[in-house]
């Protein structure tokens, strides 16, 4: 069948200070190219040259041999949607696999950045509720209930600060341990570790739970942000005292135990660096993540932040251009790009995309997740509004809202994603696009420019550590030459 | 009165049950499955979504272990260690409170010595279900002739089935007073009098080429010894890579079983999915050019590849009711499609075996 005029191959336009590339979407690789093939292919984007046309003598072999090499199709999808809905059904009935108990919204402490903590609209806030013995157990039952042809199950104690219900806590792992055995069974909580003493510690460690601590910093940068509910005084002592009880007491801990680290870029945080290089925290593995903007504010970035977040960087792709090795560089630097580092093992050579599809940013709700509330509603996470109608998939009393969670899906998956060169590497998710009461088309179509721009950052990324690469392999020849 | 019981009972055990019920040469009290997310009580056939079995589930392990005389000690995909581990107790106990154990769980020589130890002591029985290689060597490397029909049953890719549509089809050809000897593709089945897909094939001390001979000889040591009607041969594995990180063992087994015999009537099982036209002349092709043998039919399993686990390092698959694997089968026409856990499909099946292999 002959190709229309107006179709162009799927791909995306790339160049670095010194290089021309695209993006090819069916194959999901960057391709290097010459400036006359770029130009070429600029042209051809943006409709001055058809793609039918014959190819300019200087570059017809550089294009023919991409084309045989099965670069620079013009295919698209033909049809746009979650391929699991045909089978929803079976997968929410028999495969669930991770449950999130929301076994309180209370906490002790009141942290200046946490979304719970009221300052923010919209979201959950600290309240006296928690999840009675009851709603927590029918909870685990529904969803046992629906995990039959899952081998791994994830049961999550979501806070508020879930130490604060250390019986209902014991039983919901008693009782899971019951429930799930023979499937691998992982647990995981939360905590900022003012309750954690030693015997709890234990018991968690025991039972399989991993633990995530967390502690900002040394005692000024903690102190900062993580305050008491009861007084506002610092968090730090008391949490770093029952650190040191718990490492005399159970040395090898730091095989359960995580830290997170949040980060507030309105100080220097290279304290935090020495800080975590502690004895205290062995090989523990140490998270840190930028404190988040409240809604529609924007954050105080301090010169030495952005001093340091440059320094990072450079370290970053020092590390990557083989120039030094992970664990000479800081703490803060090695985390700074998780997200860079997620993205790149997801970004792998593929064949050419189905005709039904959709992108990859939505979640299979209710599947990938079940975060159940303090009140046993269903939630399609934990970070989703607090009484959000848009993304409540249903309660314990009613079950799952089959027709919610279809219309959550479709509402996802546009016509306009078949033509979307960001639709293998797109985040756009259900969350994104909630704005309390519905889902939104103008949030949709905001968090899709900002999931391109993201993905085209992590392209330019990637390219400047094969560039990096590149010049040092060139160096070393010359000086080996020499 | 034997009192027999399965534990620790899953997906996997549950066609060698359903053959258990049908043959009913063996009581089983119960199913002990692990875990509590199931209703206690509910039948056999809740673990693999297929016919009924008449034998129920239970998760009362110590009541329904101290009530039994035996314990058949199904294999079990073990996720975590500790799970292991606590069945090992569990067995070890059992021996020790004078429990016989038929135990179809592969088990190291350290741990198979320490039961069998324990079952000399306190005078029980311990029937371990595999062969041993030893055996083996005895067998000649020339080659033989075969004479008796052979119908062979290989999967599209591993975990489709295949095992369920060996038995089915014996099931089916038993009802029809045909004596079948089954070579199974699955290992320590011996309760069920099917023969091992022989360890030798999985050995590194034989060549490529004796296996071949090898395989020649135990199918025909097994026409002499057994004198079937027809030897259903199930081949482990599948028939070429799924992807780069899901290799279906090359189909290297396929291709030895398929130069060792000559297959008279060959099944393909189907991961449960829509296929078209194009694929299943494919299938015939590959068939032909690589094996060097005929599609006669394919046989659609209630299993299907999880999309989202294909680039993974370990496959997942889902498992749908029967109803979904008939609606695939019908969208077939090119060659003969039939269904798993469809008793009427599997009439069918075996209407065109006794045609093809009669030469009707």
């Amino acid at each position: 069948m002959a190709v229309p005029d107006n179709v162009t191959p799927f791909i995306h336009l790339l160049r670095s200070r010194y290089e021309y590339y695209f993006y090819d979407v069916n194959k999901n690789e960057i391709i290097n190219i010459s400036k006359e093939c770029y130009d070429f292919l600029k042209n051809i984007m943006c409709g001055k040259i058809s793609w039918q046309s014959p190819f300019p003598v200087s570059i017809c072999d550089e294009i023919q041999d991409l084309i045989k090499n099965g670069y620079l199709s013009v295919h698209r999808p033909g049809l746009i949607k979650m391929p699991w809905l045909d089978t929803l059904d079976y997968y929410l009935s028999h495969k669930l696999h991770f449950l999130m108990l929301q076994i309180t919204q209370k906490c002790n402490f009141r942290c200046k950045y946490c979304h719970f903590s009221g300052e923010e609209s919209g979201y959950h806030s600290h309240n006296f509720s928690s999840i009675n013995w009851d709603t927590a157990k029918k909870a685990i039952d529904f969803f046992g209930a629906r995990c039959r042809d899952a081998k791994d199950i994830s049961v999550i104690f979501y806070g508020g600060e879930p130490l604060l219900e250390k019986s209902l806590l014991h039983k919901c792992i008693e009782y899971c341990n019951d429930m799930f055995e023979g499937k691998n069974l992982n647990y995981h909580l939360t905590t900022n570790a003012e309750l954690l003493d030693v015997a709890t510690a234990q018991y968690l460690i025991d039972n399989n739970v991993k633990i995530t601590v967390s502690l900002d910093g040394p005692k000024d940068i903690h102190n900062r942000n993580r305050k008491h509910a009861s007084d506002g005084s610092g968090t730090f002592d008391i949490v770093y005292e029952n650190l040191v009880r718990i490492k005399q007491q159970i040395p090898d801990y730091y095989r359960k135990i995580n830290f997170n680290s949040v980060l507030d870029p309105a100080i220097d945080c290279s304290p935090v660096d020495d800080f975590f290089s502690g004895e205290i925290f062995g090989n523990a593995i140490i998270q840190t993540n930028i404190m988040s903007p409240p809604d529609g504010k924007k954050l105080y970035l301090s010169d030495e932040f952005l001093e340091a977040e440059k320094r990072d960087k450079l370290l970053f792709l020092m590390v990557r251009s083989g120039m030094l090795k992970e664990s000479q560089i800081p703490i803060i630097a090695r985390n700074y790009f998780s997200d860079f580092y997620e993205f790149e093992s997801k970004f792998k050579k593929k064949h050419k995309l189905p005709d039904i599809t959709s992108h990859t940013g939505s979640c299979k709700p209710g599947y990938n997740k079940l975060f159940v509330s303090t009140s046993g509603k269903f939630y399609i996470c934990e970070k989703a509004r607090d009484d959000s109608a848009a993304l409540c998939l249903g309660s314990l009393e009613e079950g799952f809202n089959i027709d919610k969670i279809k219309e959550i899906c479709n509402f996802i998956c546009r016509d306009k994603c078949k033509n979307c060169w960001n639709i293998r590497n797109c985040n756009v998710c259900p969350m994104m696009i909630d704005d309390g009461n519905k889902l939104s088309t103008e949030l949709f179509n905001t968090a899709c420019s900002n999931s391109r721009r993201k993905t085209e950052d992590n392209f330019m990324d990637l390219i400047a550590l094969t560039e990096a690469a590149s010049i040092i392999k060139r160096r070393e020849e010359v000086r080996y030459a020499n | 009165m034997q009192i027999n019981v399965i534990y620790p009972y899953s997906t996997l055990f549950a066609p060698i049950l359903r053959q258990i019920a049908y043959e009913k040469k063996i009581d089983v009290a119960s199913a002990i499955m692990p875990g509590k997310f199931y209703e206690n009580g509910i039948d056999a056939s809740y673990a693999d979504e297929g016919s009924d079995i008449g034998i129920p589930i239970s998760n009362k392990l110590d009541e329904e272990i101290s009530k039994s005389t035996s314990i058949i000690w199904a294999a079990y995909d073990y996720n975590n260690t500790a799970f292991f581990e606590k069945v090992v107790c569990k067995m070890m106990f059992a021996i020790e409170t004078g429990k016989n154990i038929i135990c179809q769980q592969k088990l190291s020589n350290d741990l198979l010595h320490k039961f069998n130890v324990a079952a000399k002591k306190h005078n029980v029985l311990f029937d371990y279900q595999y062969d041993d290689i030893k055996n083996y060597k005895k067998l000649s490397t020339e080659s033989v002739d075969l004479r008796v029909p052979i119908i062979t049953v290989i999967g599209m890719g591993e975990n489709c089935s295949k095992f369920e549509t060996q038995l089915a089809i014996r099931r089916e050809l038993a009802d029809s007073g045909y004596k079948i000897s089954l070579i199974a593709s699955r290992q320590g089945c011996r309760l069920l009098g099917v023969h091992d897909f022989p360890e030798f094939m999985f050995c590194k001390e034989y060549s490529e080429a004796d296996k071949i001979n090898l395989f020649r000889n135990y199918v025909s040591e097994l026409e002499i010894a057994d004198n079937p009607d027809a030897i259903i041969i199930g081949v482990p594995g599948g028939i070429m890579p799924l992807n780069e990180k899901h290799d279906m063992q090359y189909g290297i087994l396929c291709y030895e079983v398929f130069s060792a015999i000559k297959s008279d009537f060959n099944i393909m099982n189907l991961w449960c999915q829509e296929y078209n036209d194009d694929f299943l002349s494919e299938l015939e092709k590959i068939m032909k050019y690589r094996f060097n043998t005929l599609l006669d039919c394919v046989c659609f399993s209630n299993l299907s590849i999880n999309n989202d686990s294909i680039d993974s390092s370990e496959l997942e698959f889902d498992m749908y009711d029967c109803e979904m694997a008939n609606i695939q089968m019908k969208k077939i026409t090119k060659i003969p499609a039939y269904s798993i856990f469809n008793n009427n499909s599997f009439l069918d099946l075996k209407k065109q075996i006794l045609r093809q292999l009669s030469g009707s």
